[in-house]
C-alpha cells in the first residue's frame, strides 16, 4: 500500500512539476505569469492521440511533433498576445488577463475540434499495468517520473550554462541593458514561451494514457502546478520539480490516511502554508519586493 | 497591417470559442420545425403548432449526453408528426441550451416559461439542473417530463412535473439482490459529490447496512479531479468483495480503468449502465464485470439489439444522425417524447391539466427500456428494472451470465468469489 502511493504521489507530482517548469521558466525569462499551462497540456494530449492513436504514428514521432507544434503555437501566442501587450507597457495584471482568455479560447476550440466526449488515449508500451509483488502500476507511470526528472535537470542546464539561457535570464532582469548587450530581447521571450508550451504538451502526452483525454484535464493539474512553483519556489526549476512531487506525494498521502474528501483542501492548504510562512518557496526564490 | 492581422485572428478565435460554448450568455435558441431542422433565432411559433420547450447541456462537459437526448427527442417528434402529430397538432420544438450550469437551467426554464409561454417540457438530463428549474415550471403549470436520474427531485411535491426516465433511487436494492446472489458480504464505494451520485450512494450505503453487507471502504471525488490513484489504492487494499460505483458521467469509465491498473480483477457494480461511450474510454477489457441494474443499455450494432422497439429506434437515429447512440440519454429523449404522445391521445387534449391527469393512466407503454407504467402514482415511469453485466464488451443478461459464465469469470481471475 505504501509504495503504491509513493509511486501515485510521484506520477502525478512529476505532473504538476512539468507544468510547474513552464510556470518557472516564463518567469525567469520575462517576468511574467501565465495561467495557460493547463489547456496547452489539454491541447498536446489531444494532438498526442491524433497522432498516436489515429495517424498510427509510432510514440516518439508523434511525440516530437506535438511538441514542435506546441512550441510554435507557444512562440506564437507570445509574438500575437503578448510582446503587443508589452510594447503598450501594459500594466502586468493585463498580461494575465490575456493569458486567460488564451486558454479558454485554447479549452473551447479543443472542444470544438476533438468534441466533449473523453478519449481512450491507448498504452504506449502494449501492457496496460506492470506487476511488481503486491503492487501494480502502468509503465506510463515510471515514465512521467523519469521525464519529469530529465525535464528539471535539462532546462536548469540550459538555463544557466547555455548562451541562449543566459540571455533569457538576462533578459527578464533588464530588458534594456540586455539588448544594448545585443540580445535579442524579443526572440528570447518568444523562446521562453513557446518551451513552457513545449514542456506542457509534453505532460499531456504522458498522462493521456493514464487519465484519458478531454477539454478540461488540464484545468486542476494547472492550478496545481501554478502551486507547486510557488511550494518550490517560483522561477527555479528545481523547486518546480520538487514542489511538484511534494504537492503530489502530500496530496496522495492525504487523500488515503486522512480523507478523500479534502483531497483539494490539503493541497491548496499547503499553499497557503508556504504562501504565508515561506513565499520564497523551498529553494529560496526572491519573492518579495526589495 | 500586421496588427490588424492579429486582431482578426484574435477576432476568430474568439469566435471559435463562443461557437464552442454553445451560445450567449442569456441562452441560445434553435426553433425546430416538423422536419427537425435547427436554426438559430426567434423562438416564435406559428400558432397552429404544439409549442414543446427542451432544455439540456449542449455545451459544456456534458455536451454528448444533452446532445444525444435532443437529437433522439427531435427524432420522436418528426416521427409523431408524421403519424398525425398530437391530436391532429403538429408539434414544434424550442430548444434551449444550459451550458451545463445550474444557474442557465434556471434561466432558461424561465424564457421557456415567460418569452416562449410553453405549456409543455422536456428538461434537463443534469438533475442538478432539473432540481433548481422544476419549481418554476410546476408553478407555472407547465407539464414537464424530467430526464435527471436523480431521486431528489422527483421527491418535491411537483403535480406538474414527470419522470420518463429510471429514478436511480430503485437500483440500490437490486444490485444488493445481485451482491447477495454472488454470496457477497462486503463491498467498498466509491461516489462523487455531485447530488445525484451522493444520493444514490447514501441510500445504497444504508441498504449495504440493513442487508449485511459490510461497507469496507467509502472513497469519494470531487468533480474536475483527475488522478483517483489514492482513492483506488485505498479500495484495492480494503480487500472488500466488490466495488461499487456511484459516479458522474465520464469519470465512471476513468474510474474503471484506474481500479483495473491497480490490479482490482473483481466485480464493479455501477449505480448506472455502462454505455458504449464509457467502454471506449476505459477499453472493453477493463470494462468486463461491469454489473448495473438499469433499463437501458446501449450498442454497438443494430443487429445485436433483442427488442423490437430499441432496433427500431436505433435503425432511425443511426439513419438520420449516421451512428448508433452511445449514451442512453438519447433513450431517455425518445422516451419523454412517447410518453408525452400517449398522454395527449388518452387526454384527447393538449392542455397541461389533461395531460397531466392522463399521465397517471399510461400503463403497458412499450418504452425503450421496458414497460412503462405511470399507474403506481409516483409520477415514476420505470418500476422494473433489468440486470445486466459487461462481458468481452456485450451486455449479458445477468442472471444467464451466473449460471454460464460466473465460473469462468472465477477461473479467470483466479478469485474466490
Amino acid at each position: 500500500m505504501f509504495f503504491t502511493l509513493l509511486i501515485s504521489g510521484l506520477v502525478i507530482g512529476s505532473i504538476y512539476g512539468l507544468i510547474a517548469l513552464g510556470y518557472s521558466m516564463i518567469y525567469k525569462s520575462s517576468g511574467l505569469l501565465s495561467f495557460m499551462q493547463g489547456d496547452i497540456m489539454t491541447l498536446g494530449a489531444f494532438l498526442g492521440i491524433t497522432f498516436y492513436s489515429y495517424a498510427g504514428l509510432p510514440f516518439p514521432v508523434a511525440l516530437l511533433l506535438v511538441v514542435l507544434i506546441s512550441i510554435a503555437l507557444g512562440f506564437a501566442i507570445e509574438k500575437g498576445v503578448i510582446r503587443p501587450l508589452l510594447n503598450k507597457n501594459t500594466m502586468a495584471i493585463y498580461i494575465v488577463l490575456a493569458t486567460i482568455a488564451v486558454s479558454y479560447i485554447v479549452q473551447n476550440g479543443s472542444m470544438l475540434v476533438w468534441g466533449t466526449i473523453t478519449l481512450n488515449f491507448p498504452s504506449i508500451f502494449g501492457i496496460s499495468t506492470i506487476k511488481v509483488g503486491n503492487i501494480s502500476f502502468q509503465p506510463e507511470a515510471l515514465m512521467c517520473i523519469v521525464v519529469g526528472f530529465f525535464c528539471m535537470f535539462l532546462l536548469q542546464i540550459f538555463m544557466n550554462k547555455t548562451r541562449i539561457g543566459t540571455s533569457m535570464r538576462a533578459a527578464s532582469m533588464d530588458a534594456m541593458a540586455a539588448e544594448s548587450c545585443g540580445i535579442d530581447v524579443s526572440l528570447s521571450t518568444g523562446l521562453s514561451w513557446g518551451l513552457s508550451a513545449g514542456l506542457a504538451a509534453i505532460a499531456g502526452m504522458l498522462i493521456g494514457p493514464i487519465y484519458g483525454v478531454y477539454t478540461t484535464l488540464g484545468a486542476t493539474i494547472g492550478r496545481k502546478g501554478f502551486s507547486s512553483a510557488v511550494i518550490g519556489g517560483y522561477g527555479n526549476m528545481y523547486g518546480a520539480i520538487v514542489g511538484g512531487i511534494l504537492l503530489g506525494l502530500v496530496e496522495t498521502f492525504g487523500t488515503s490516511y486522512v480523507s478523500s474528501t479534502y483531497r483539494n483542501l490539503i493541497a491548496y492548504v499547503l499553499l497557503l502554508i508556504f504562501l504565508l510562512l515561506k513565499p520564497t518557496g523551498i529553494f529560496n526564490e526572491k519573492a518579495i519586493r526589495s | 497591417m500586421k496588427k490588424k492581422l492579429i486582431s482578426l485572428i484574435l477576432a476568430g478565435a474568439m469566435a471559435l470559442s463562443l461557437a464552442a460554448c454553445g451560445g450567449s450568455a442569456g441562452g441560445s435558441s434553435e426553433t425546430t420545425t416538423a422536419a427537425g431542422n435547427a436554426a438559430g433565432g426567434s423562438a416564435e411559433s406559428s400558432g397552429d403548432t404544439l409549442k414543446i420547450g427542451l432544455y439540456n447541456p449542449l455545451s459544456g462537459a456534458n455536451a454528448a449526453y444533452g446532445t444525444e437526448l435532443r437529437d433522439a427527442a427531435l427524432l420522436a417528434l418528426d416521427y409523431i408528426n408524421e403519424q398525425g402529430g398530437f391530436n391532429g397538432v403538429k408539434g414544434e420544438m424550442i430548444v434551449y441550451d444550459t451550458q451545463g450550469s445550474v444557474e442557465e437551467a434556471v434561466k432558461v426554464a424561465s424564457k421557456l416559461i415567460n418569452e416562449d409561454k410553453v405549456t409543455i417540457a422536456i428538461g434537463p438530463m443534469n438533475s442538478s439542473e432539473m432540481f433548481a428549474s422544476g419549481a418554476s415550471l410546476n408553478d407555472a403549470g407547465v407539464y414537464t417530463l424530467g430526464c435527471g436520474t436523480s431521486p431528489t427531485w422527483m421527491q418535491e411535491d411537483w403535480p406538474y412535473v414527470f419522470r420518463a426516465a429510471v429514478n436511480n433511487g430503485v437500483t440500490p436494492p437490486l444490485i444488493i439482490d445481485m451482491m447477495k446472489e454472488l454470496g457477497y458480504t462486503s463491498m467498498a464505494g466509491f461516489y462523487g459529490q455531485d447530488d445525484a451520485s451522493l444520493a444514490t450512494y447514501e441510500s445504497f450505503k444504508k441498504l449495504c447496512e440493513e442487508a449485511g453487507i459490510e461497507v469496507k471502504d467509502s472513497e469519494s471525488y470531487d468533480q474536475g479531479d483527475t488522478d483517483y490513484s489514492a482513492q483506488v489504492a485505498n479500495i484495492v487494499n480494503s480487500g472488500a468483495d466488490c466495488v461499487y460505483i456511484s459516479v458522474n458521467g465520464e469519470t465512471g469509465p476513468v474510474i474503471v480503468k484506474q481500479l483495473r491498473q491497480y490490479g482490482y480483477d473483481g466485480i464493479i457494480f455501477d449505480k448506472e449502465s455502462f454505455m458504449t461511450a464509457q467502454v471506449a474510454i476505459a477499453g472493453a477489457d477493463n470494462s468486463s464485470y461491469v454489473a448495473f441494474a438499469n433499463p437501458y443499455v446501449t450498442y454497438n450494432t443494430v443487429e445485436e439489439i433483442d427488442f423490437d422497439n430499441m432496433k427500431d429506434f436505433c435503425q432511425r437515429f443511426k439513419d438520420k444522425y449516421g451512428k448508433m447512440p452511445q449514451t442512453d440519454s438519447a433513450y431517455r429523449g425518445w422516451d419523454a417524447m412517447l410518453v408525452l404522445w400517449e398522454a395527449s391521445k388518452i387526454a384527447g387534449s393538449n392542455e397541461p391539466d389533461a395531460l397531466k391527469d392522463a399521465t397517471h393512466k399510461i400503463s403497458g407503454l412499450e418504452g425503450l427500456g421496458g414497460p412503462i407504467d405511470f399507474t403506481p402514482g409516483d409520477r415514476e415511469a420505470y418500476h422494473d428494472v433489468r440486470k445486466f453485466v459487461l462481458d468481452n464488451g456485450l451486455n449479458v443478461e445477468w442472471t444467464k451470465w451466473v449460471a454460464e459464465n460466473y465460473d469462468g469469470f472465477l477461473s479467470a481471475t483466479g478469485r474466490e468469489k
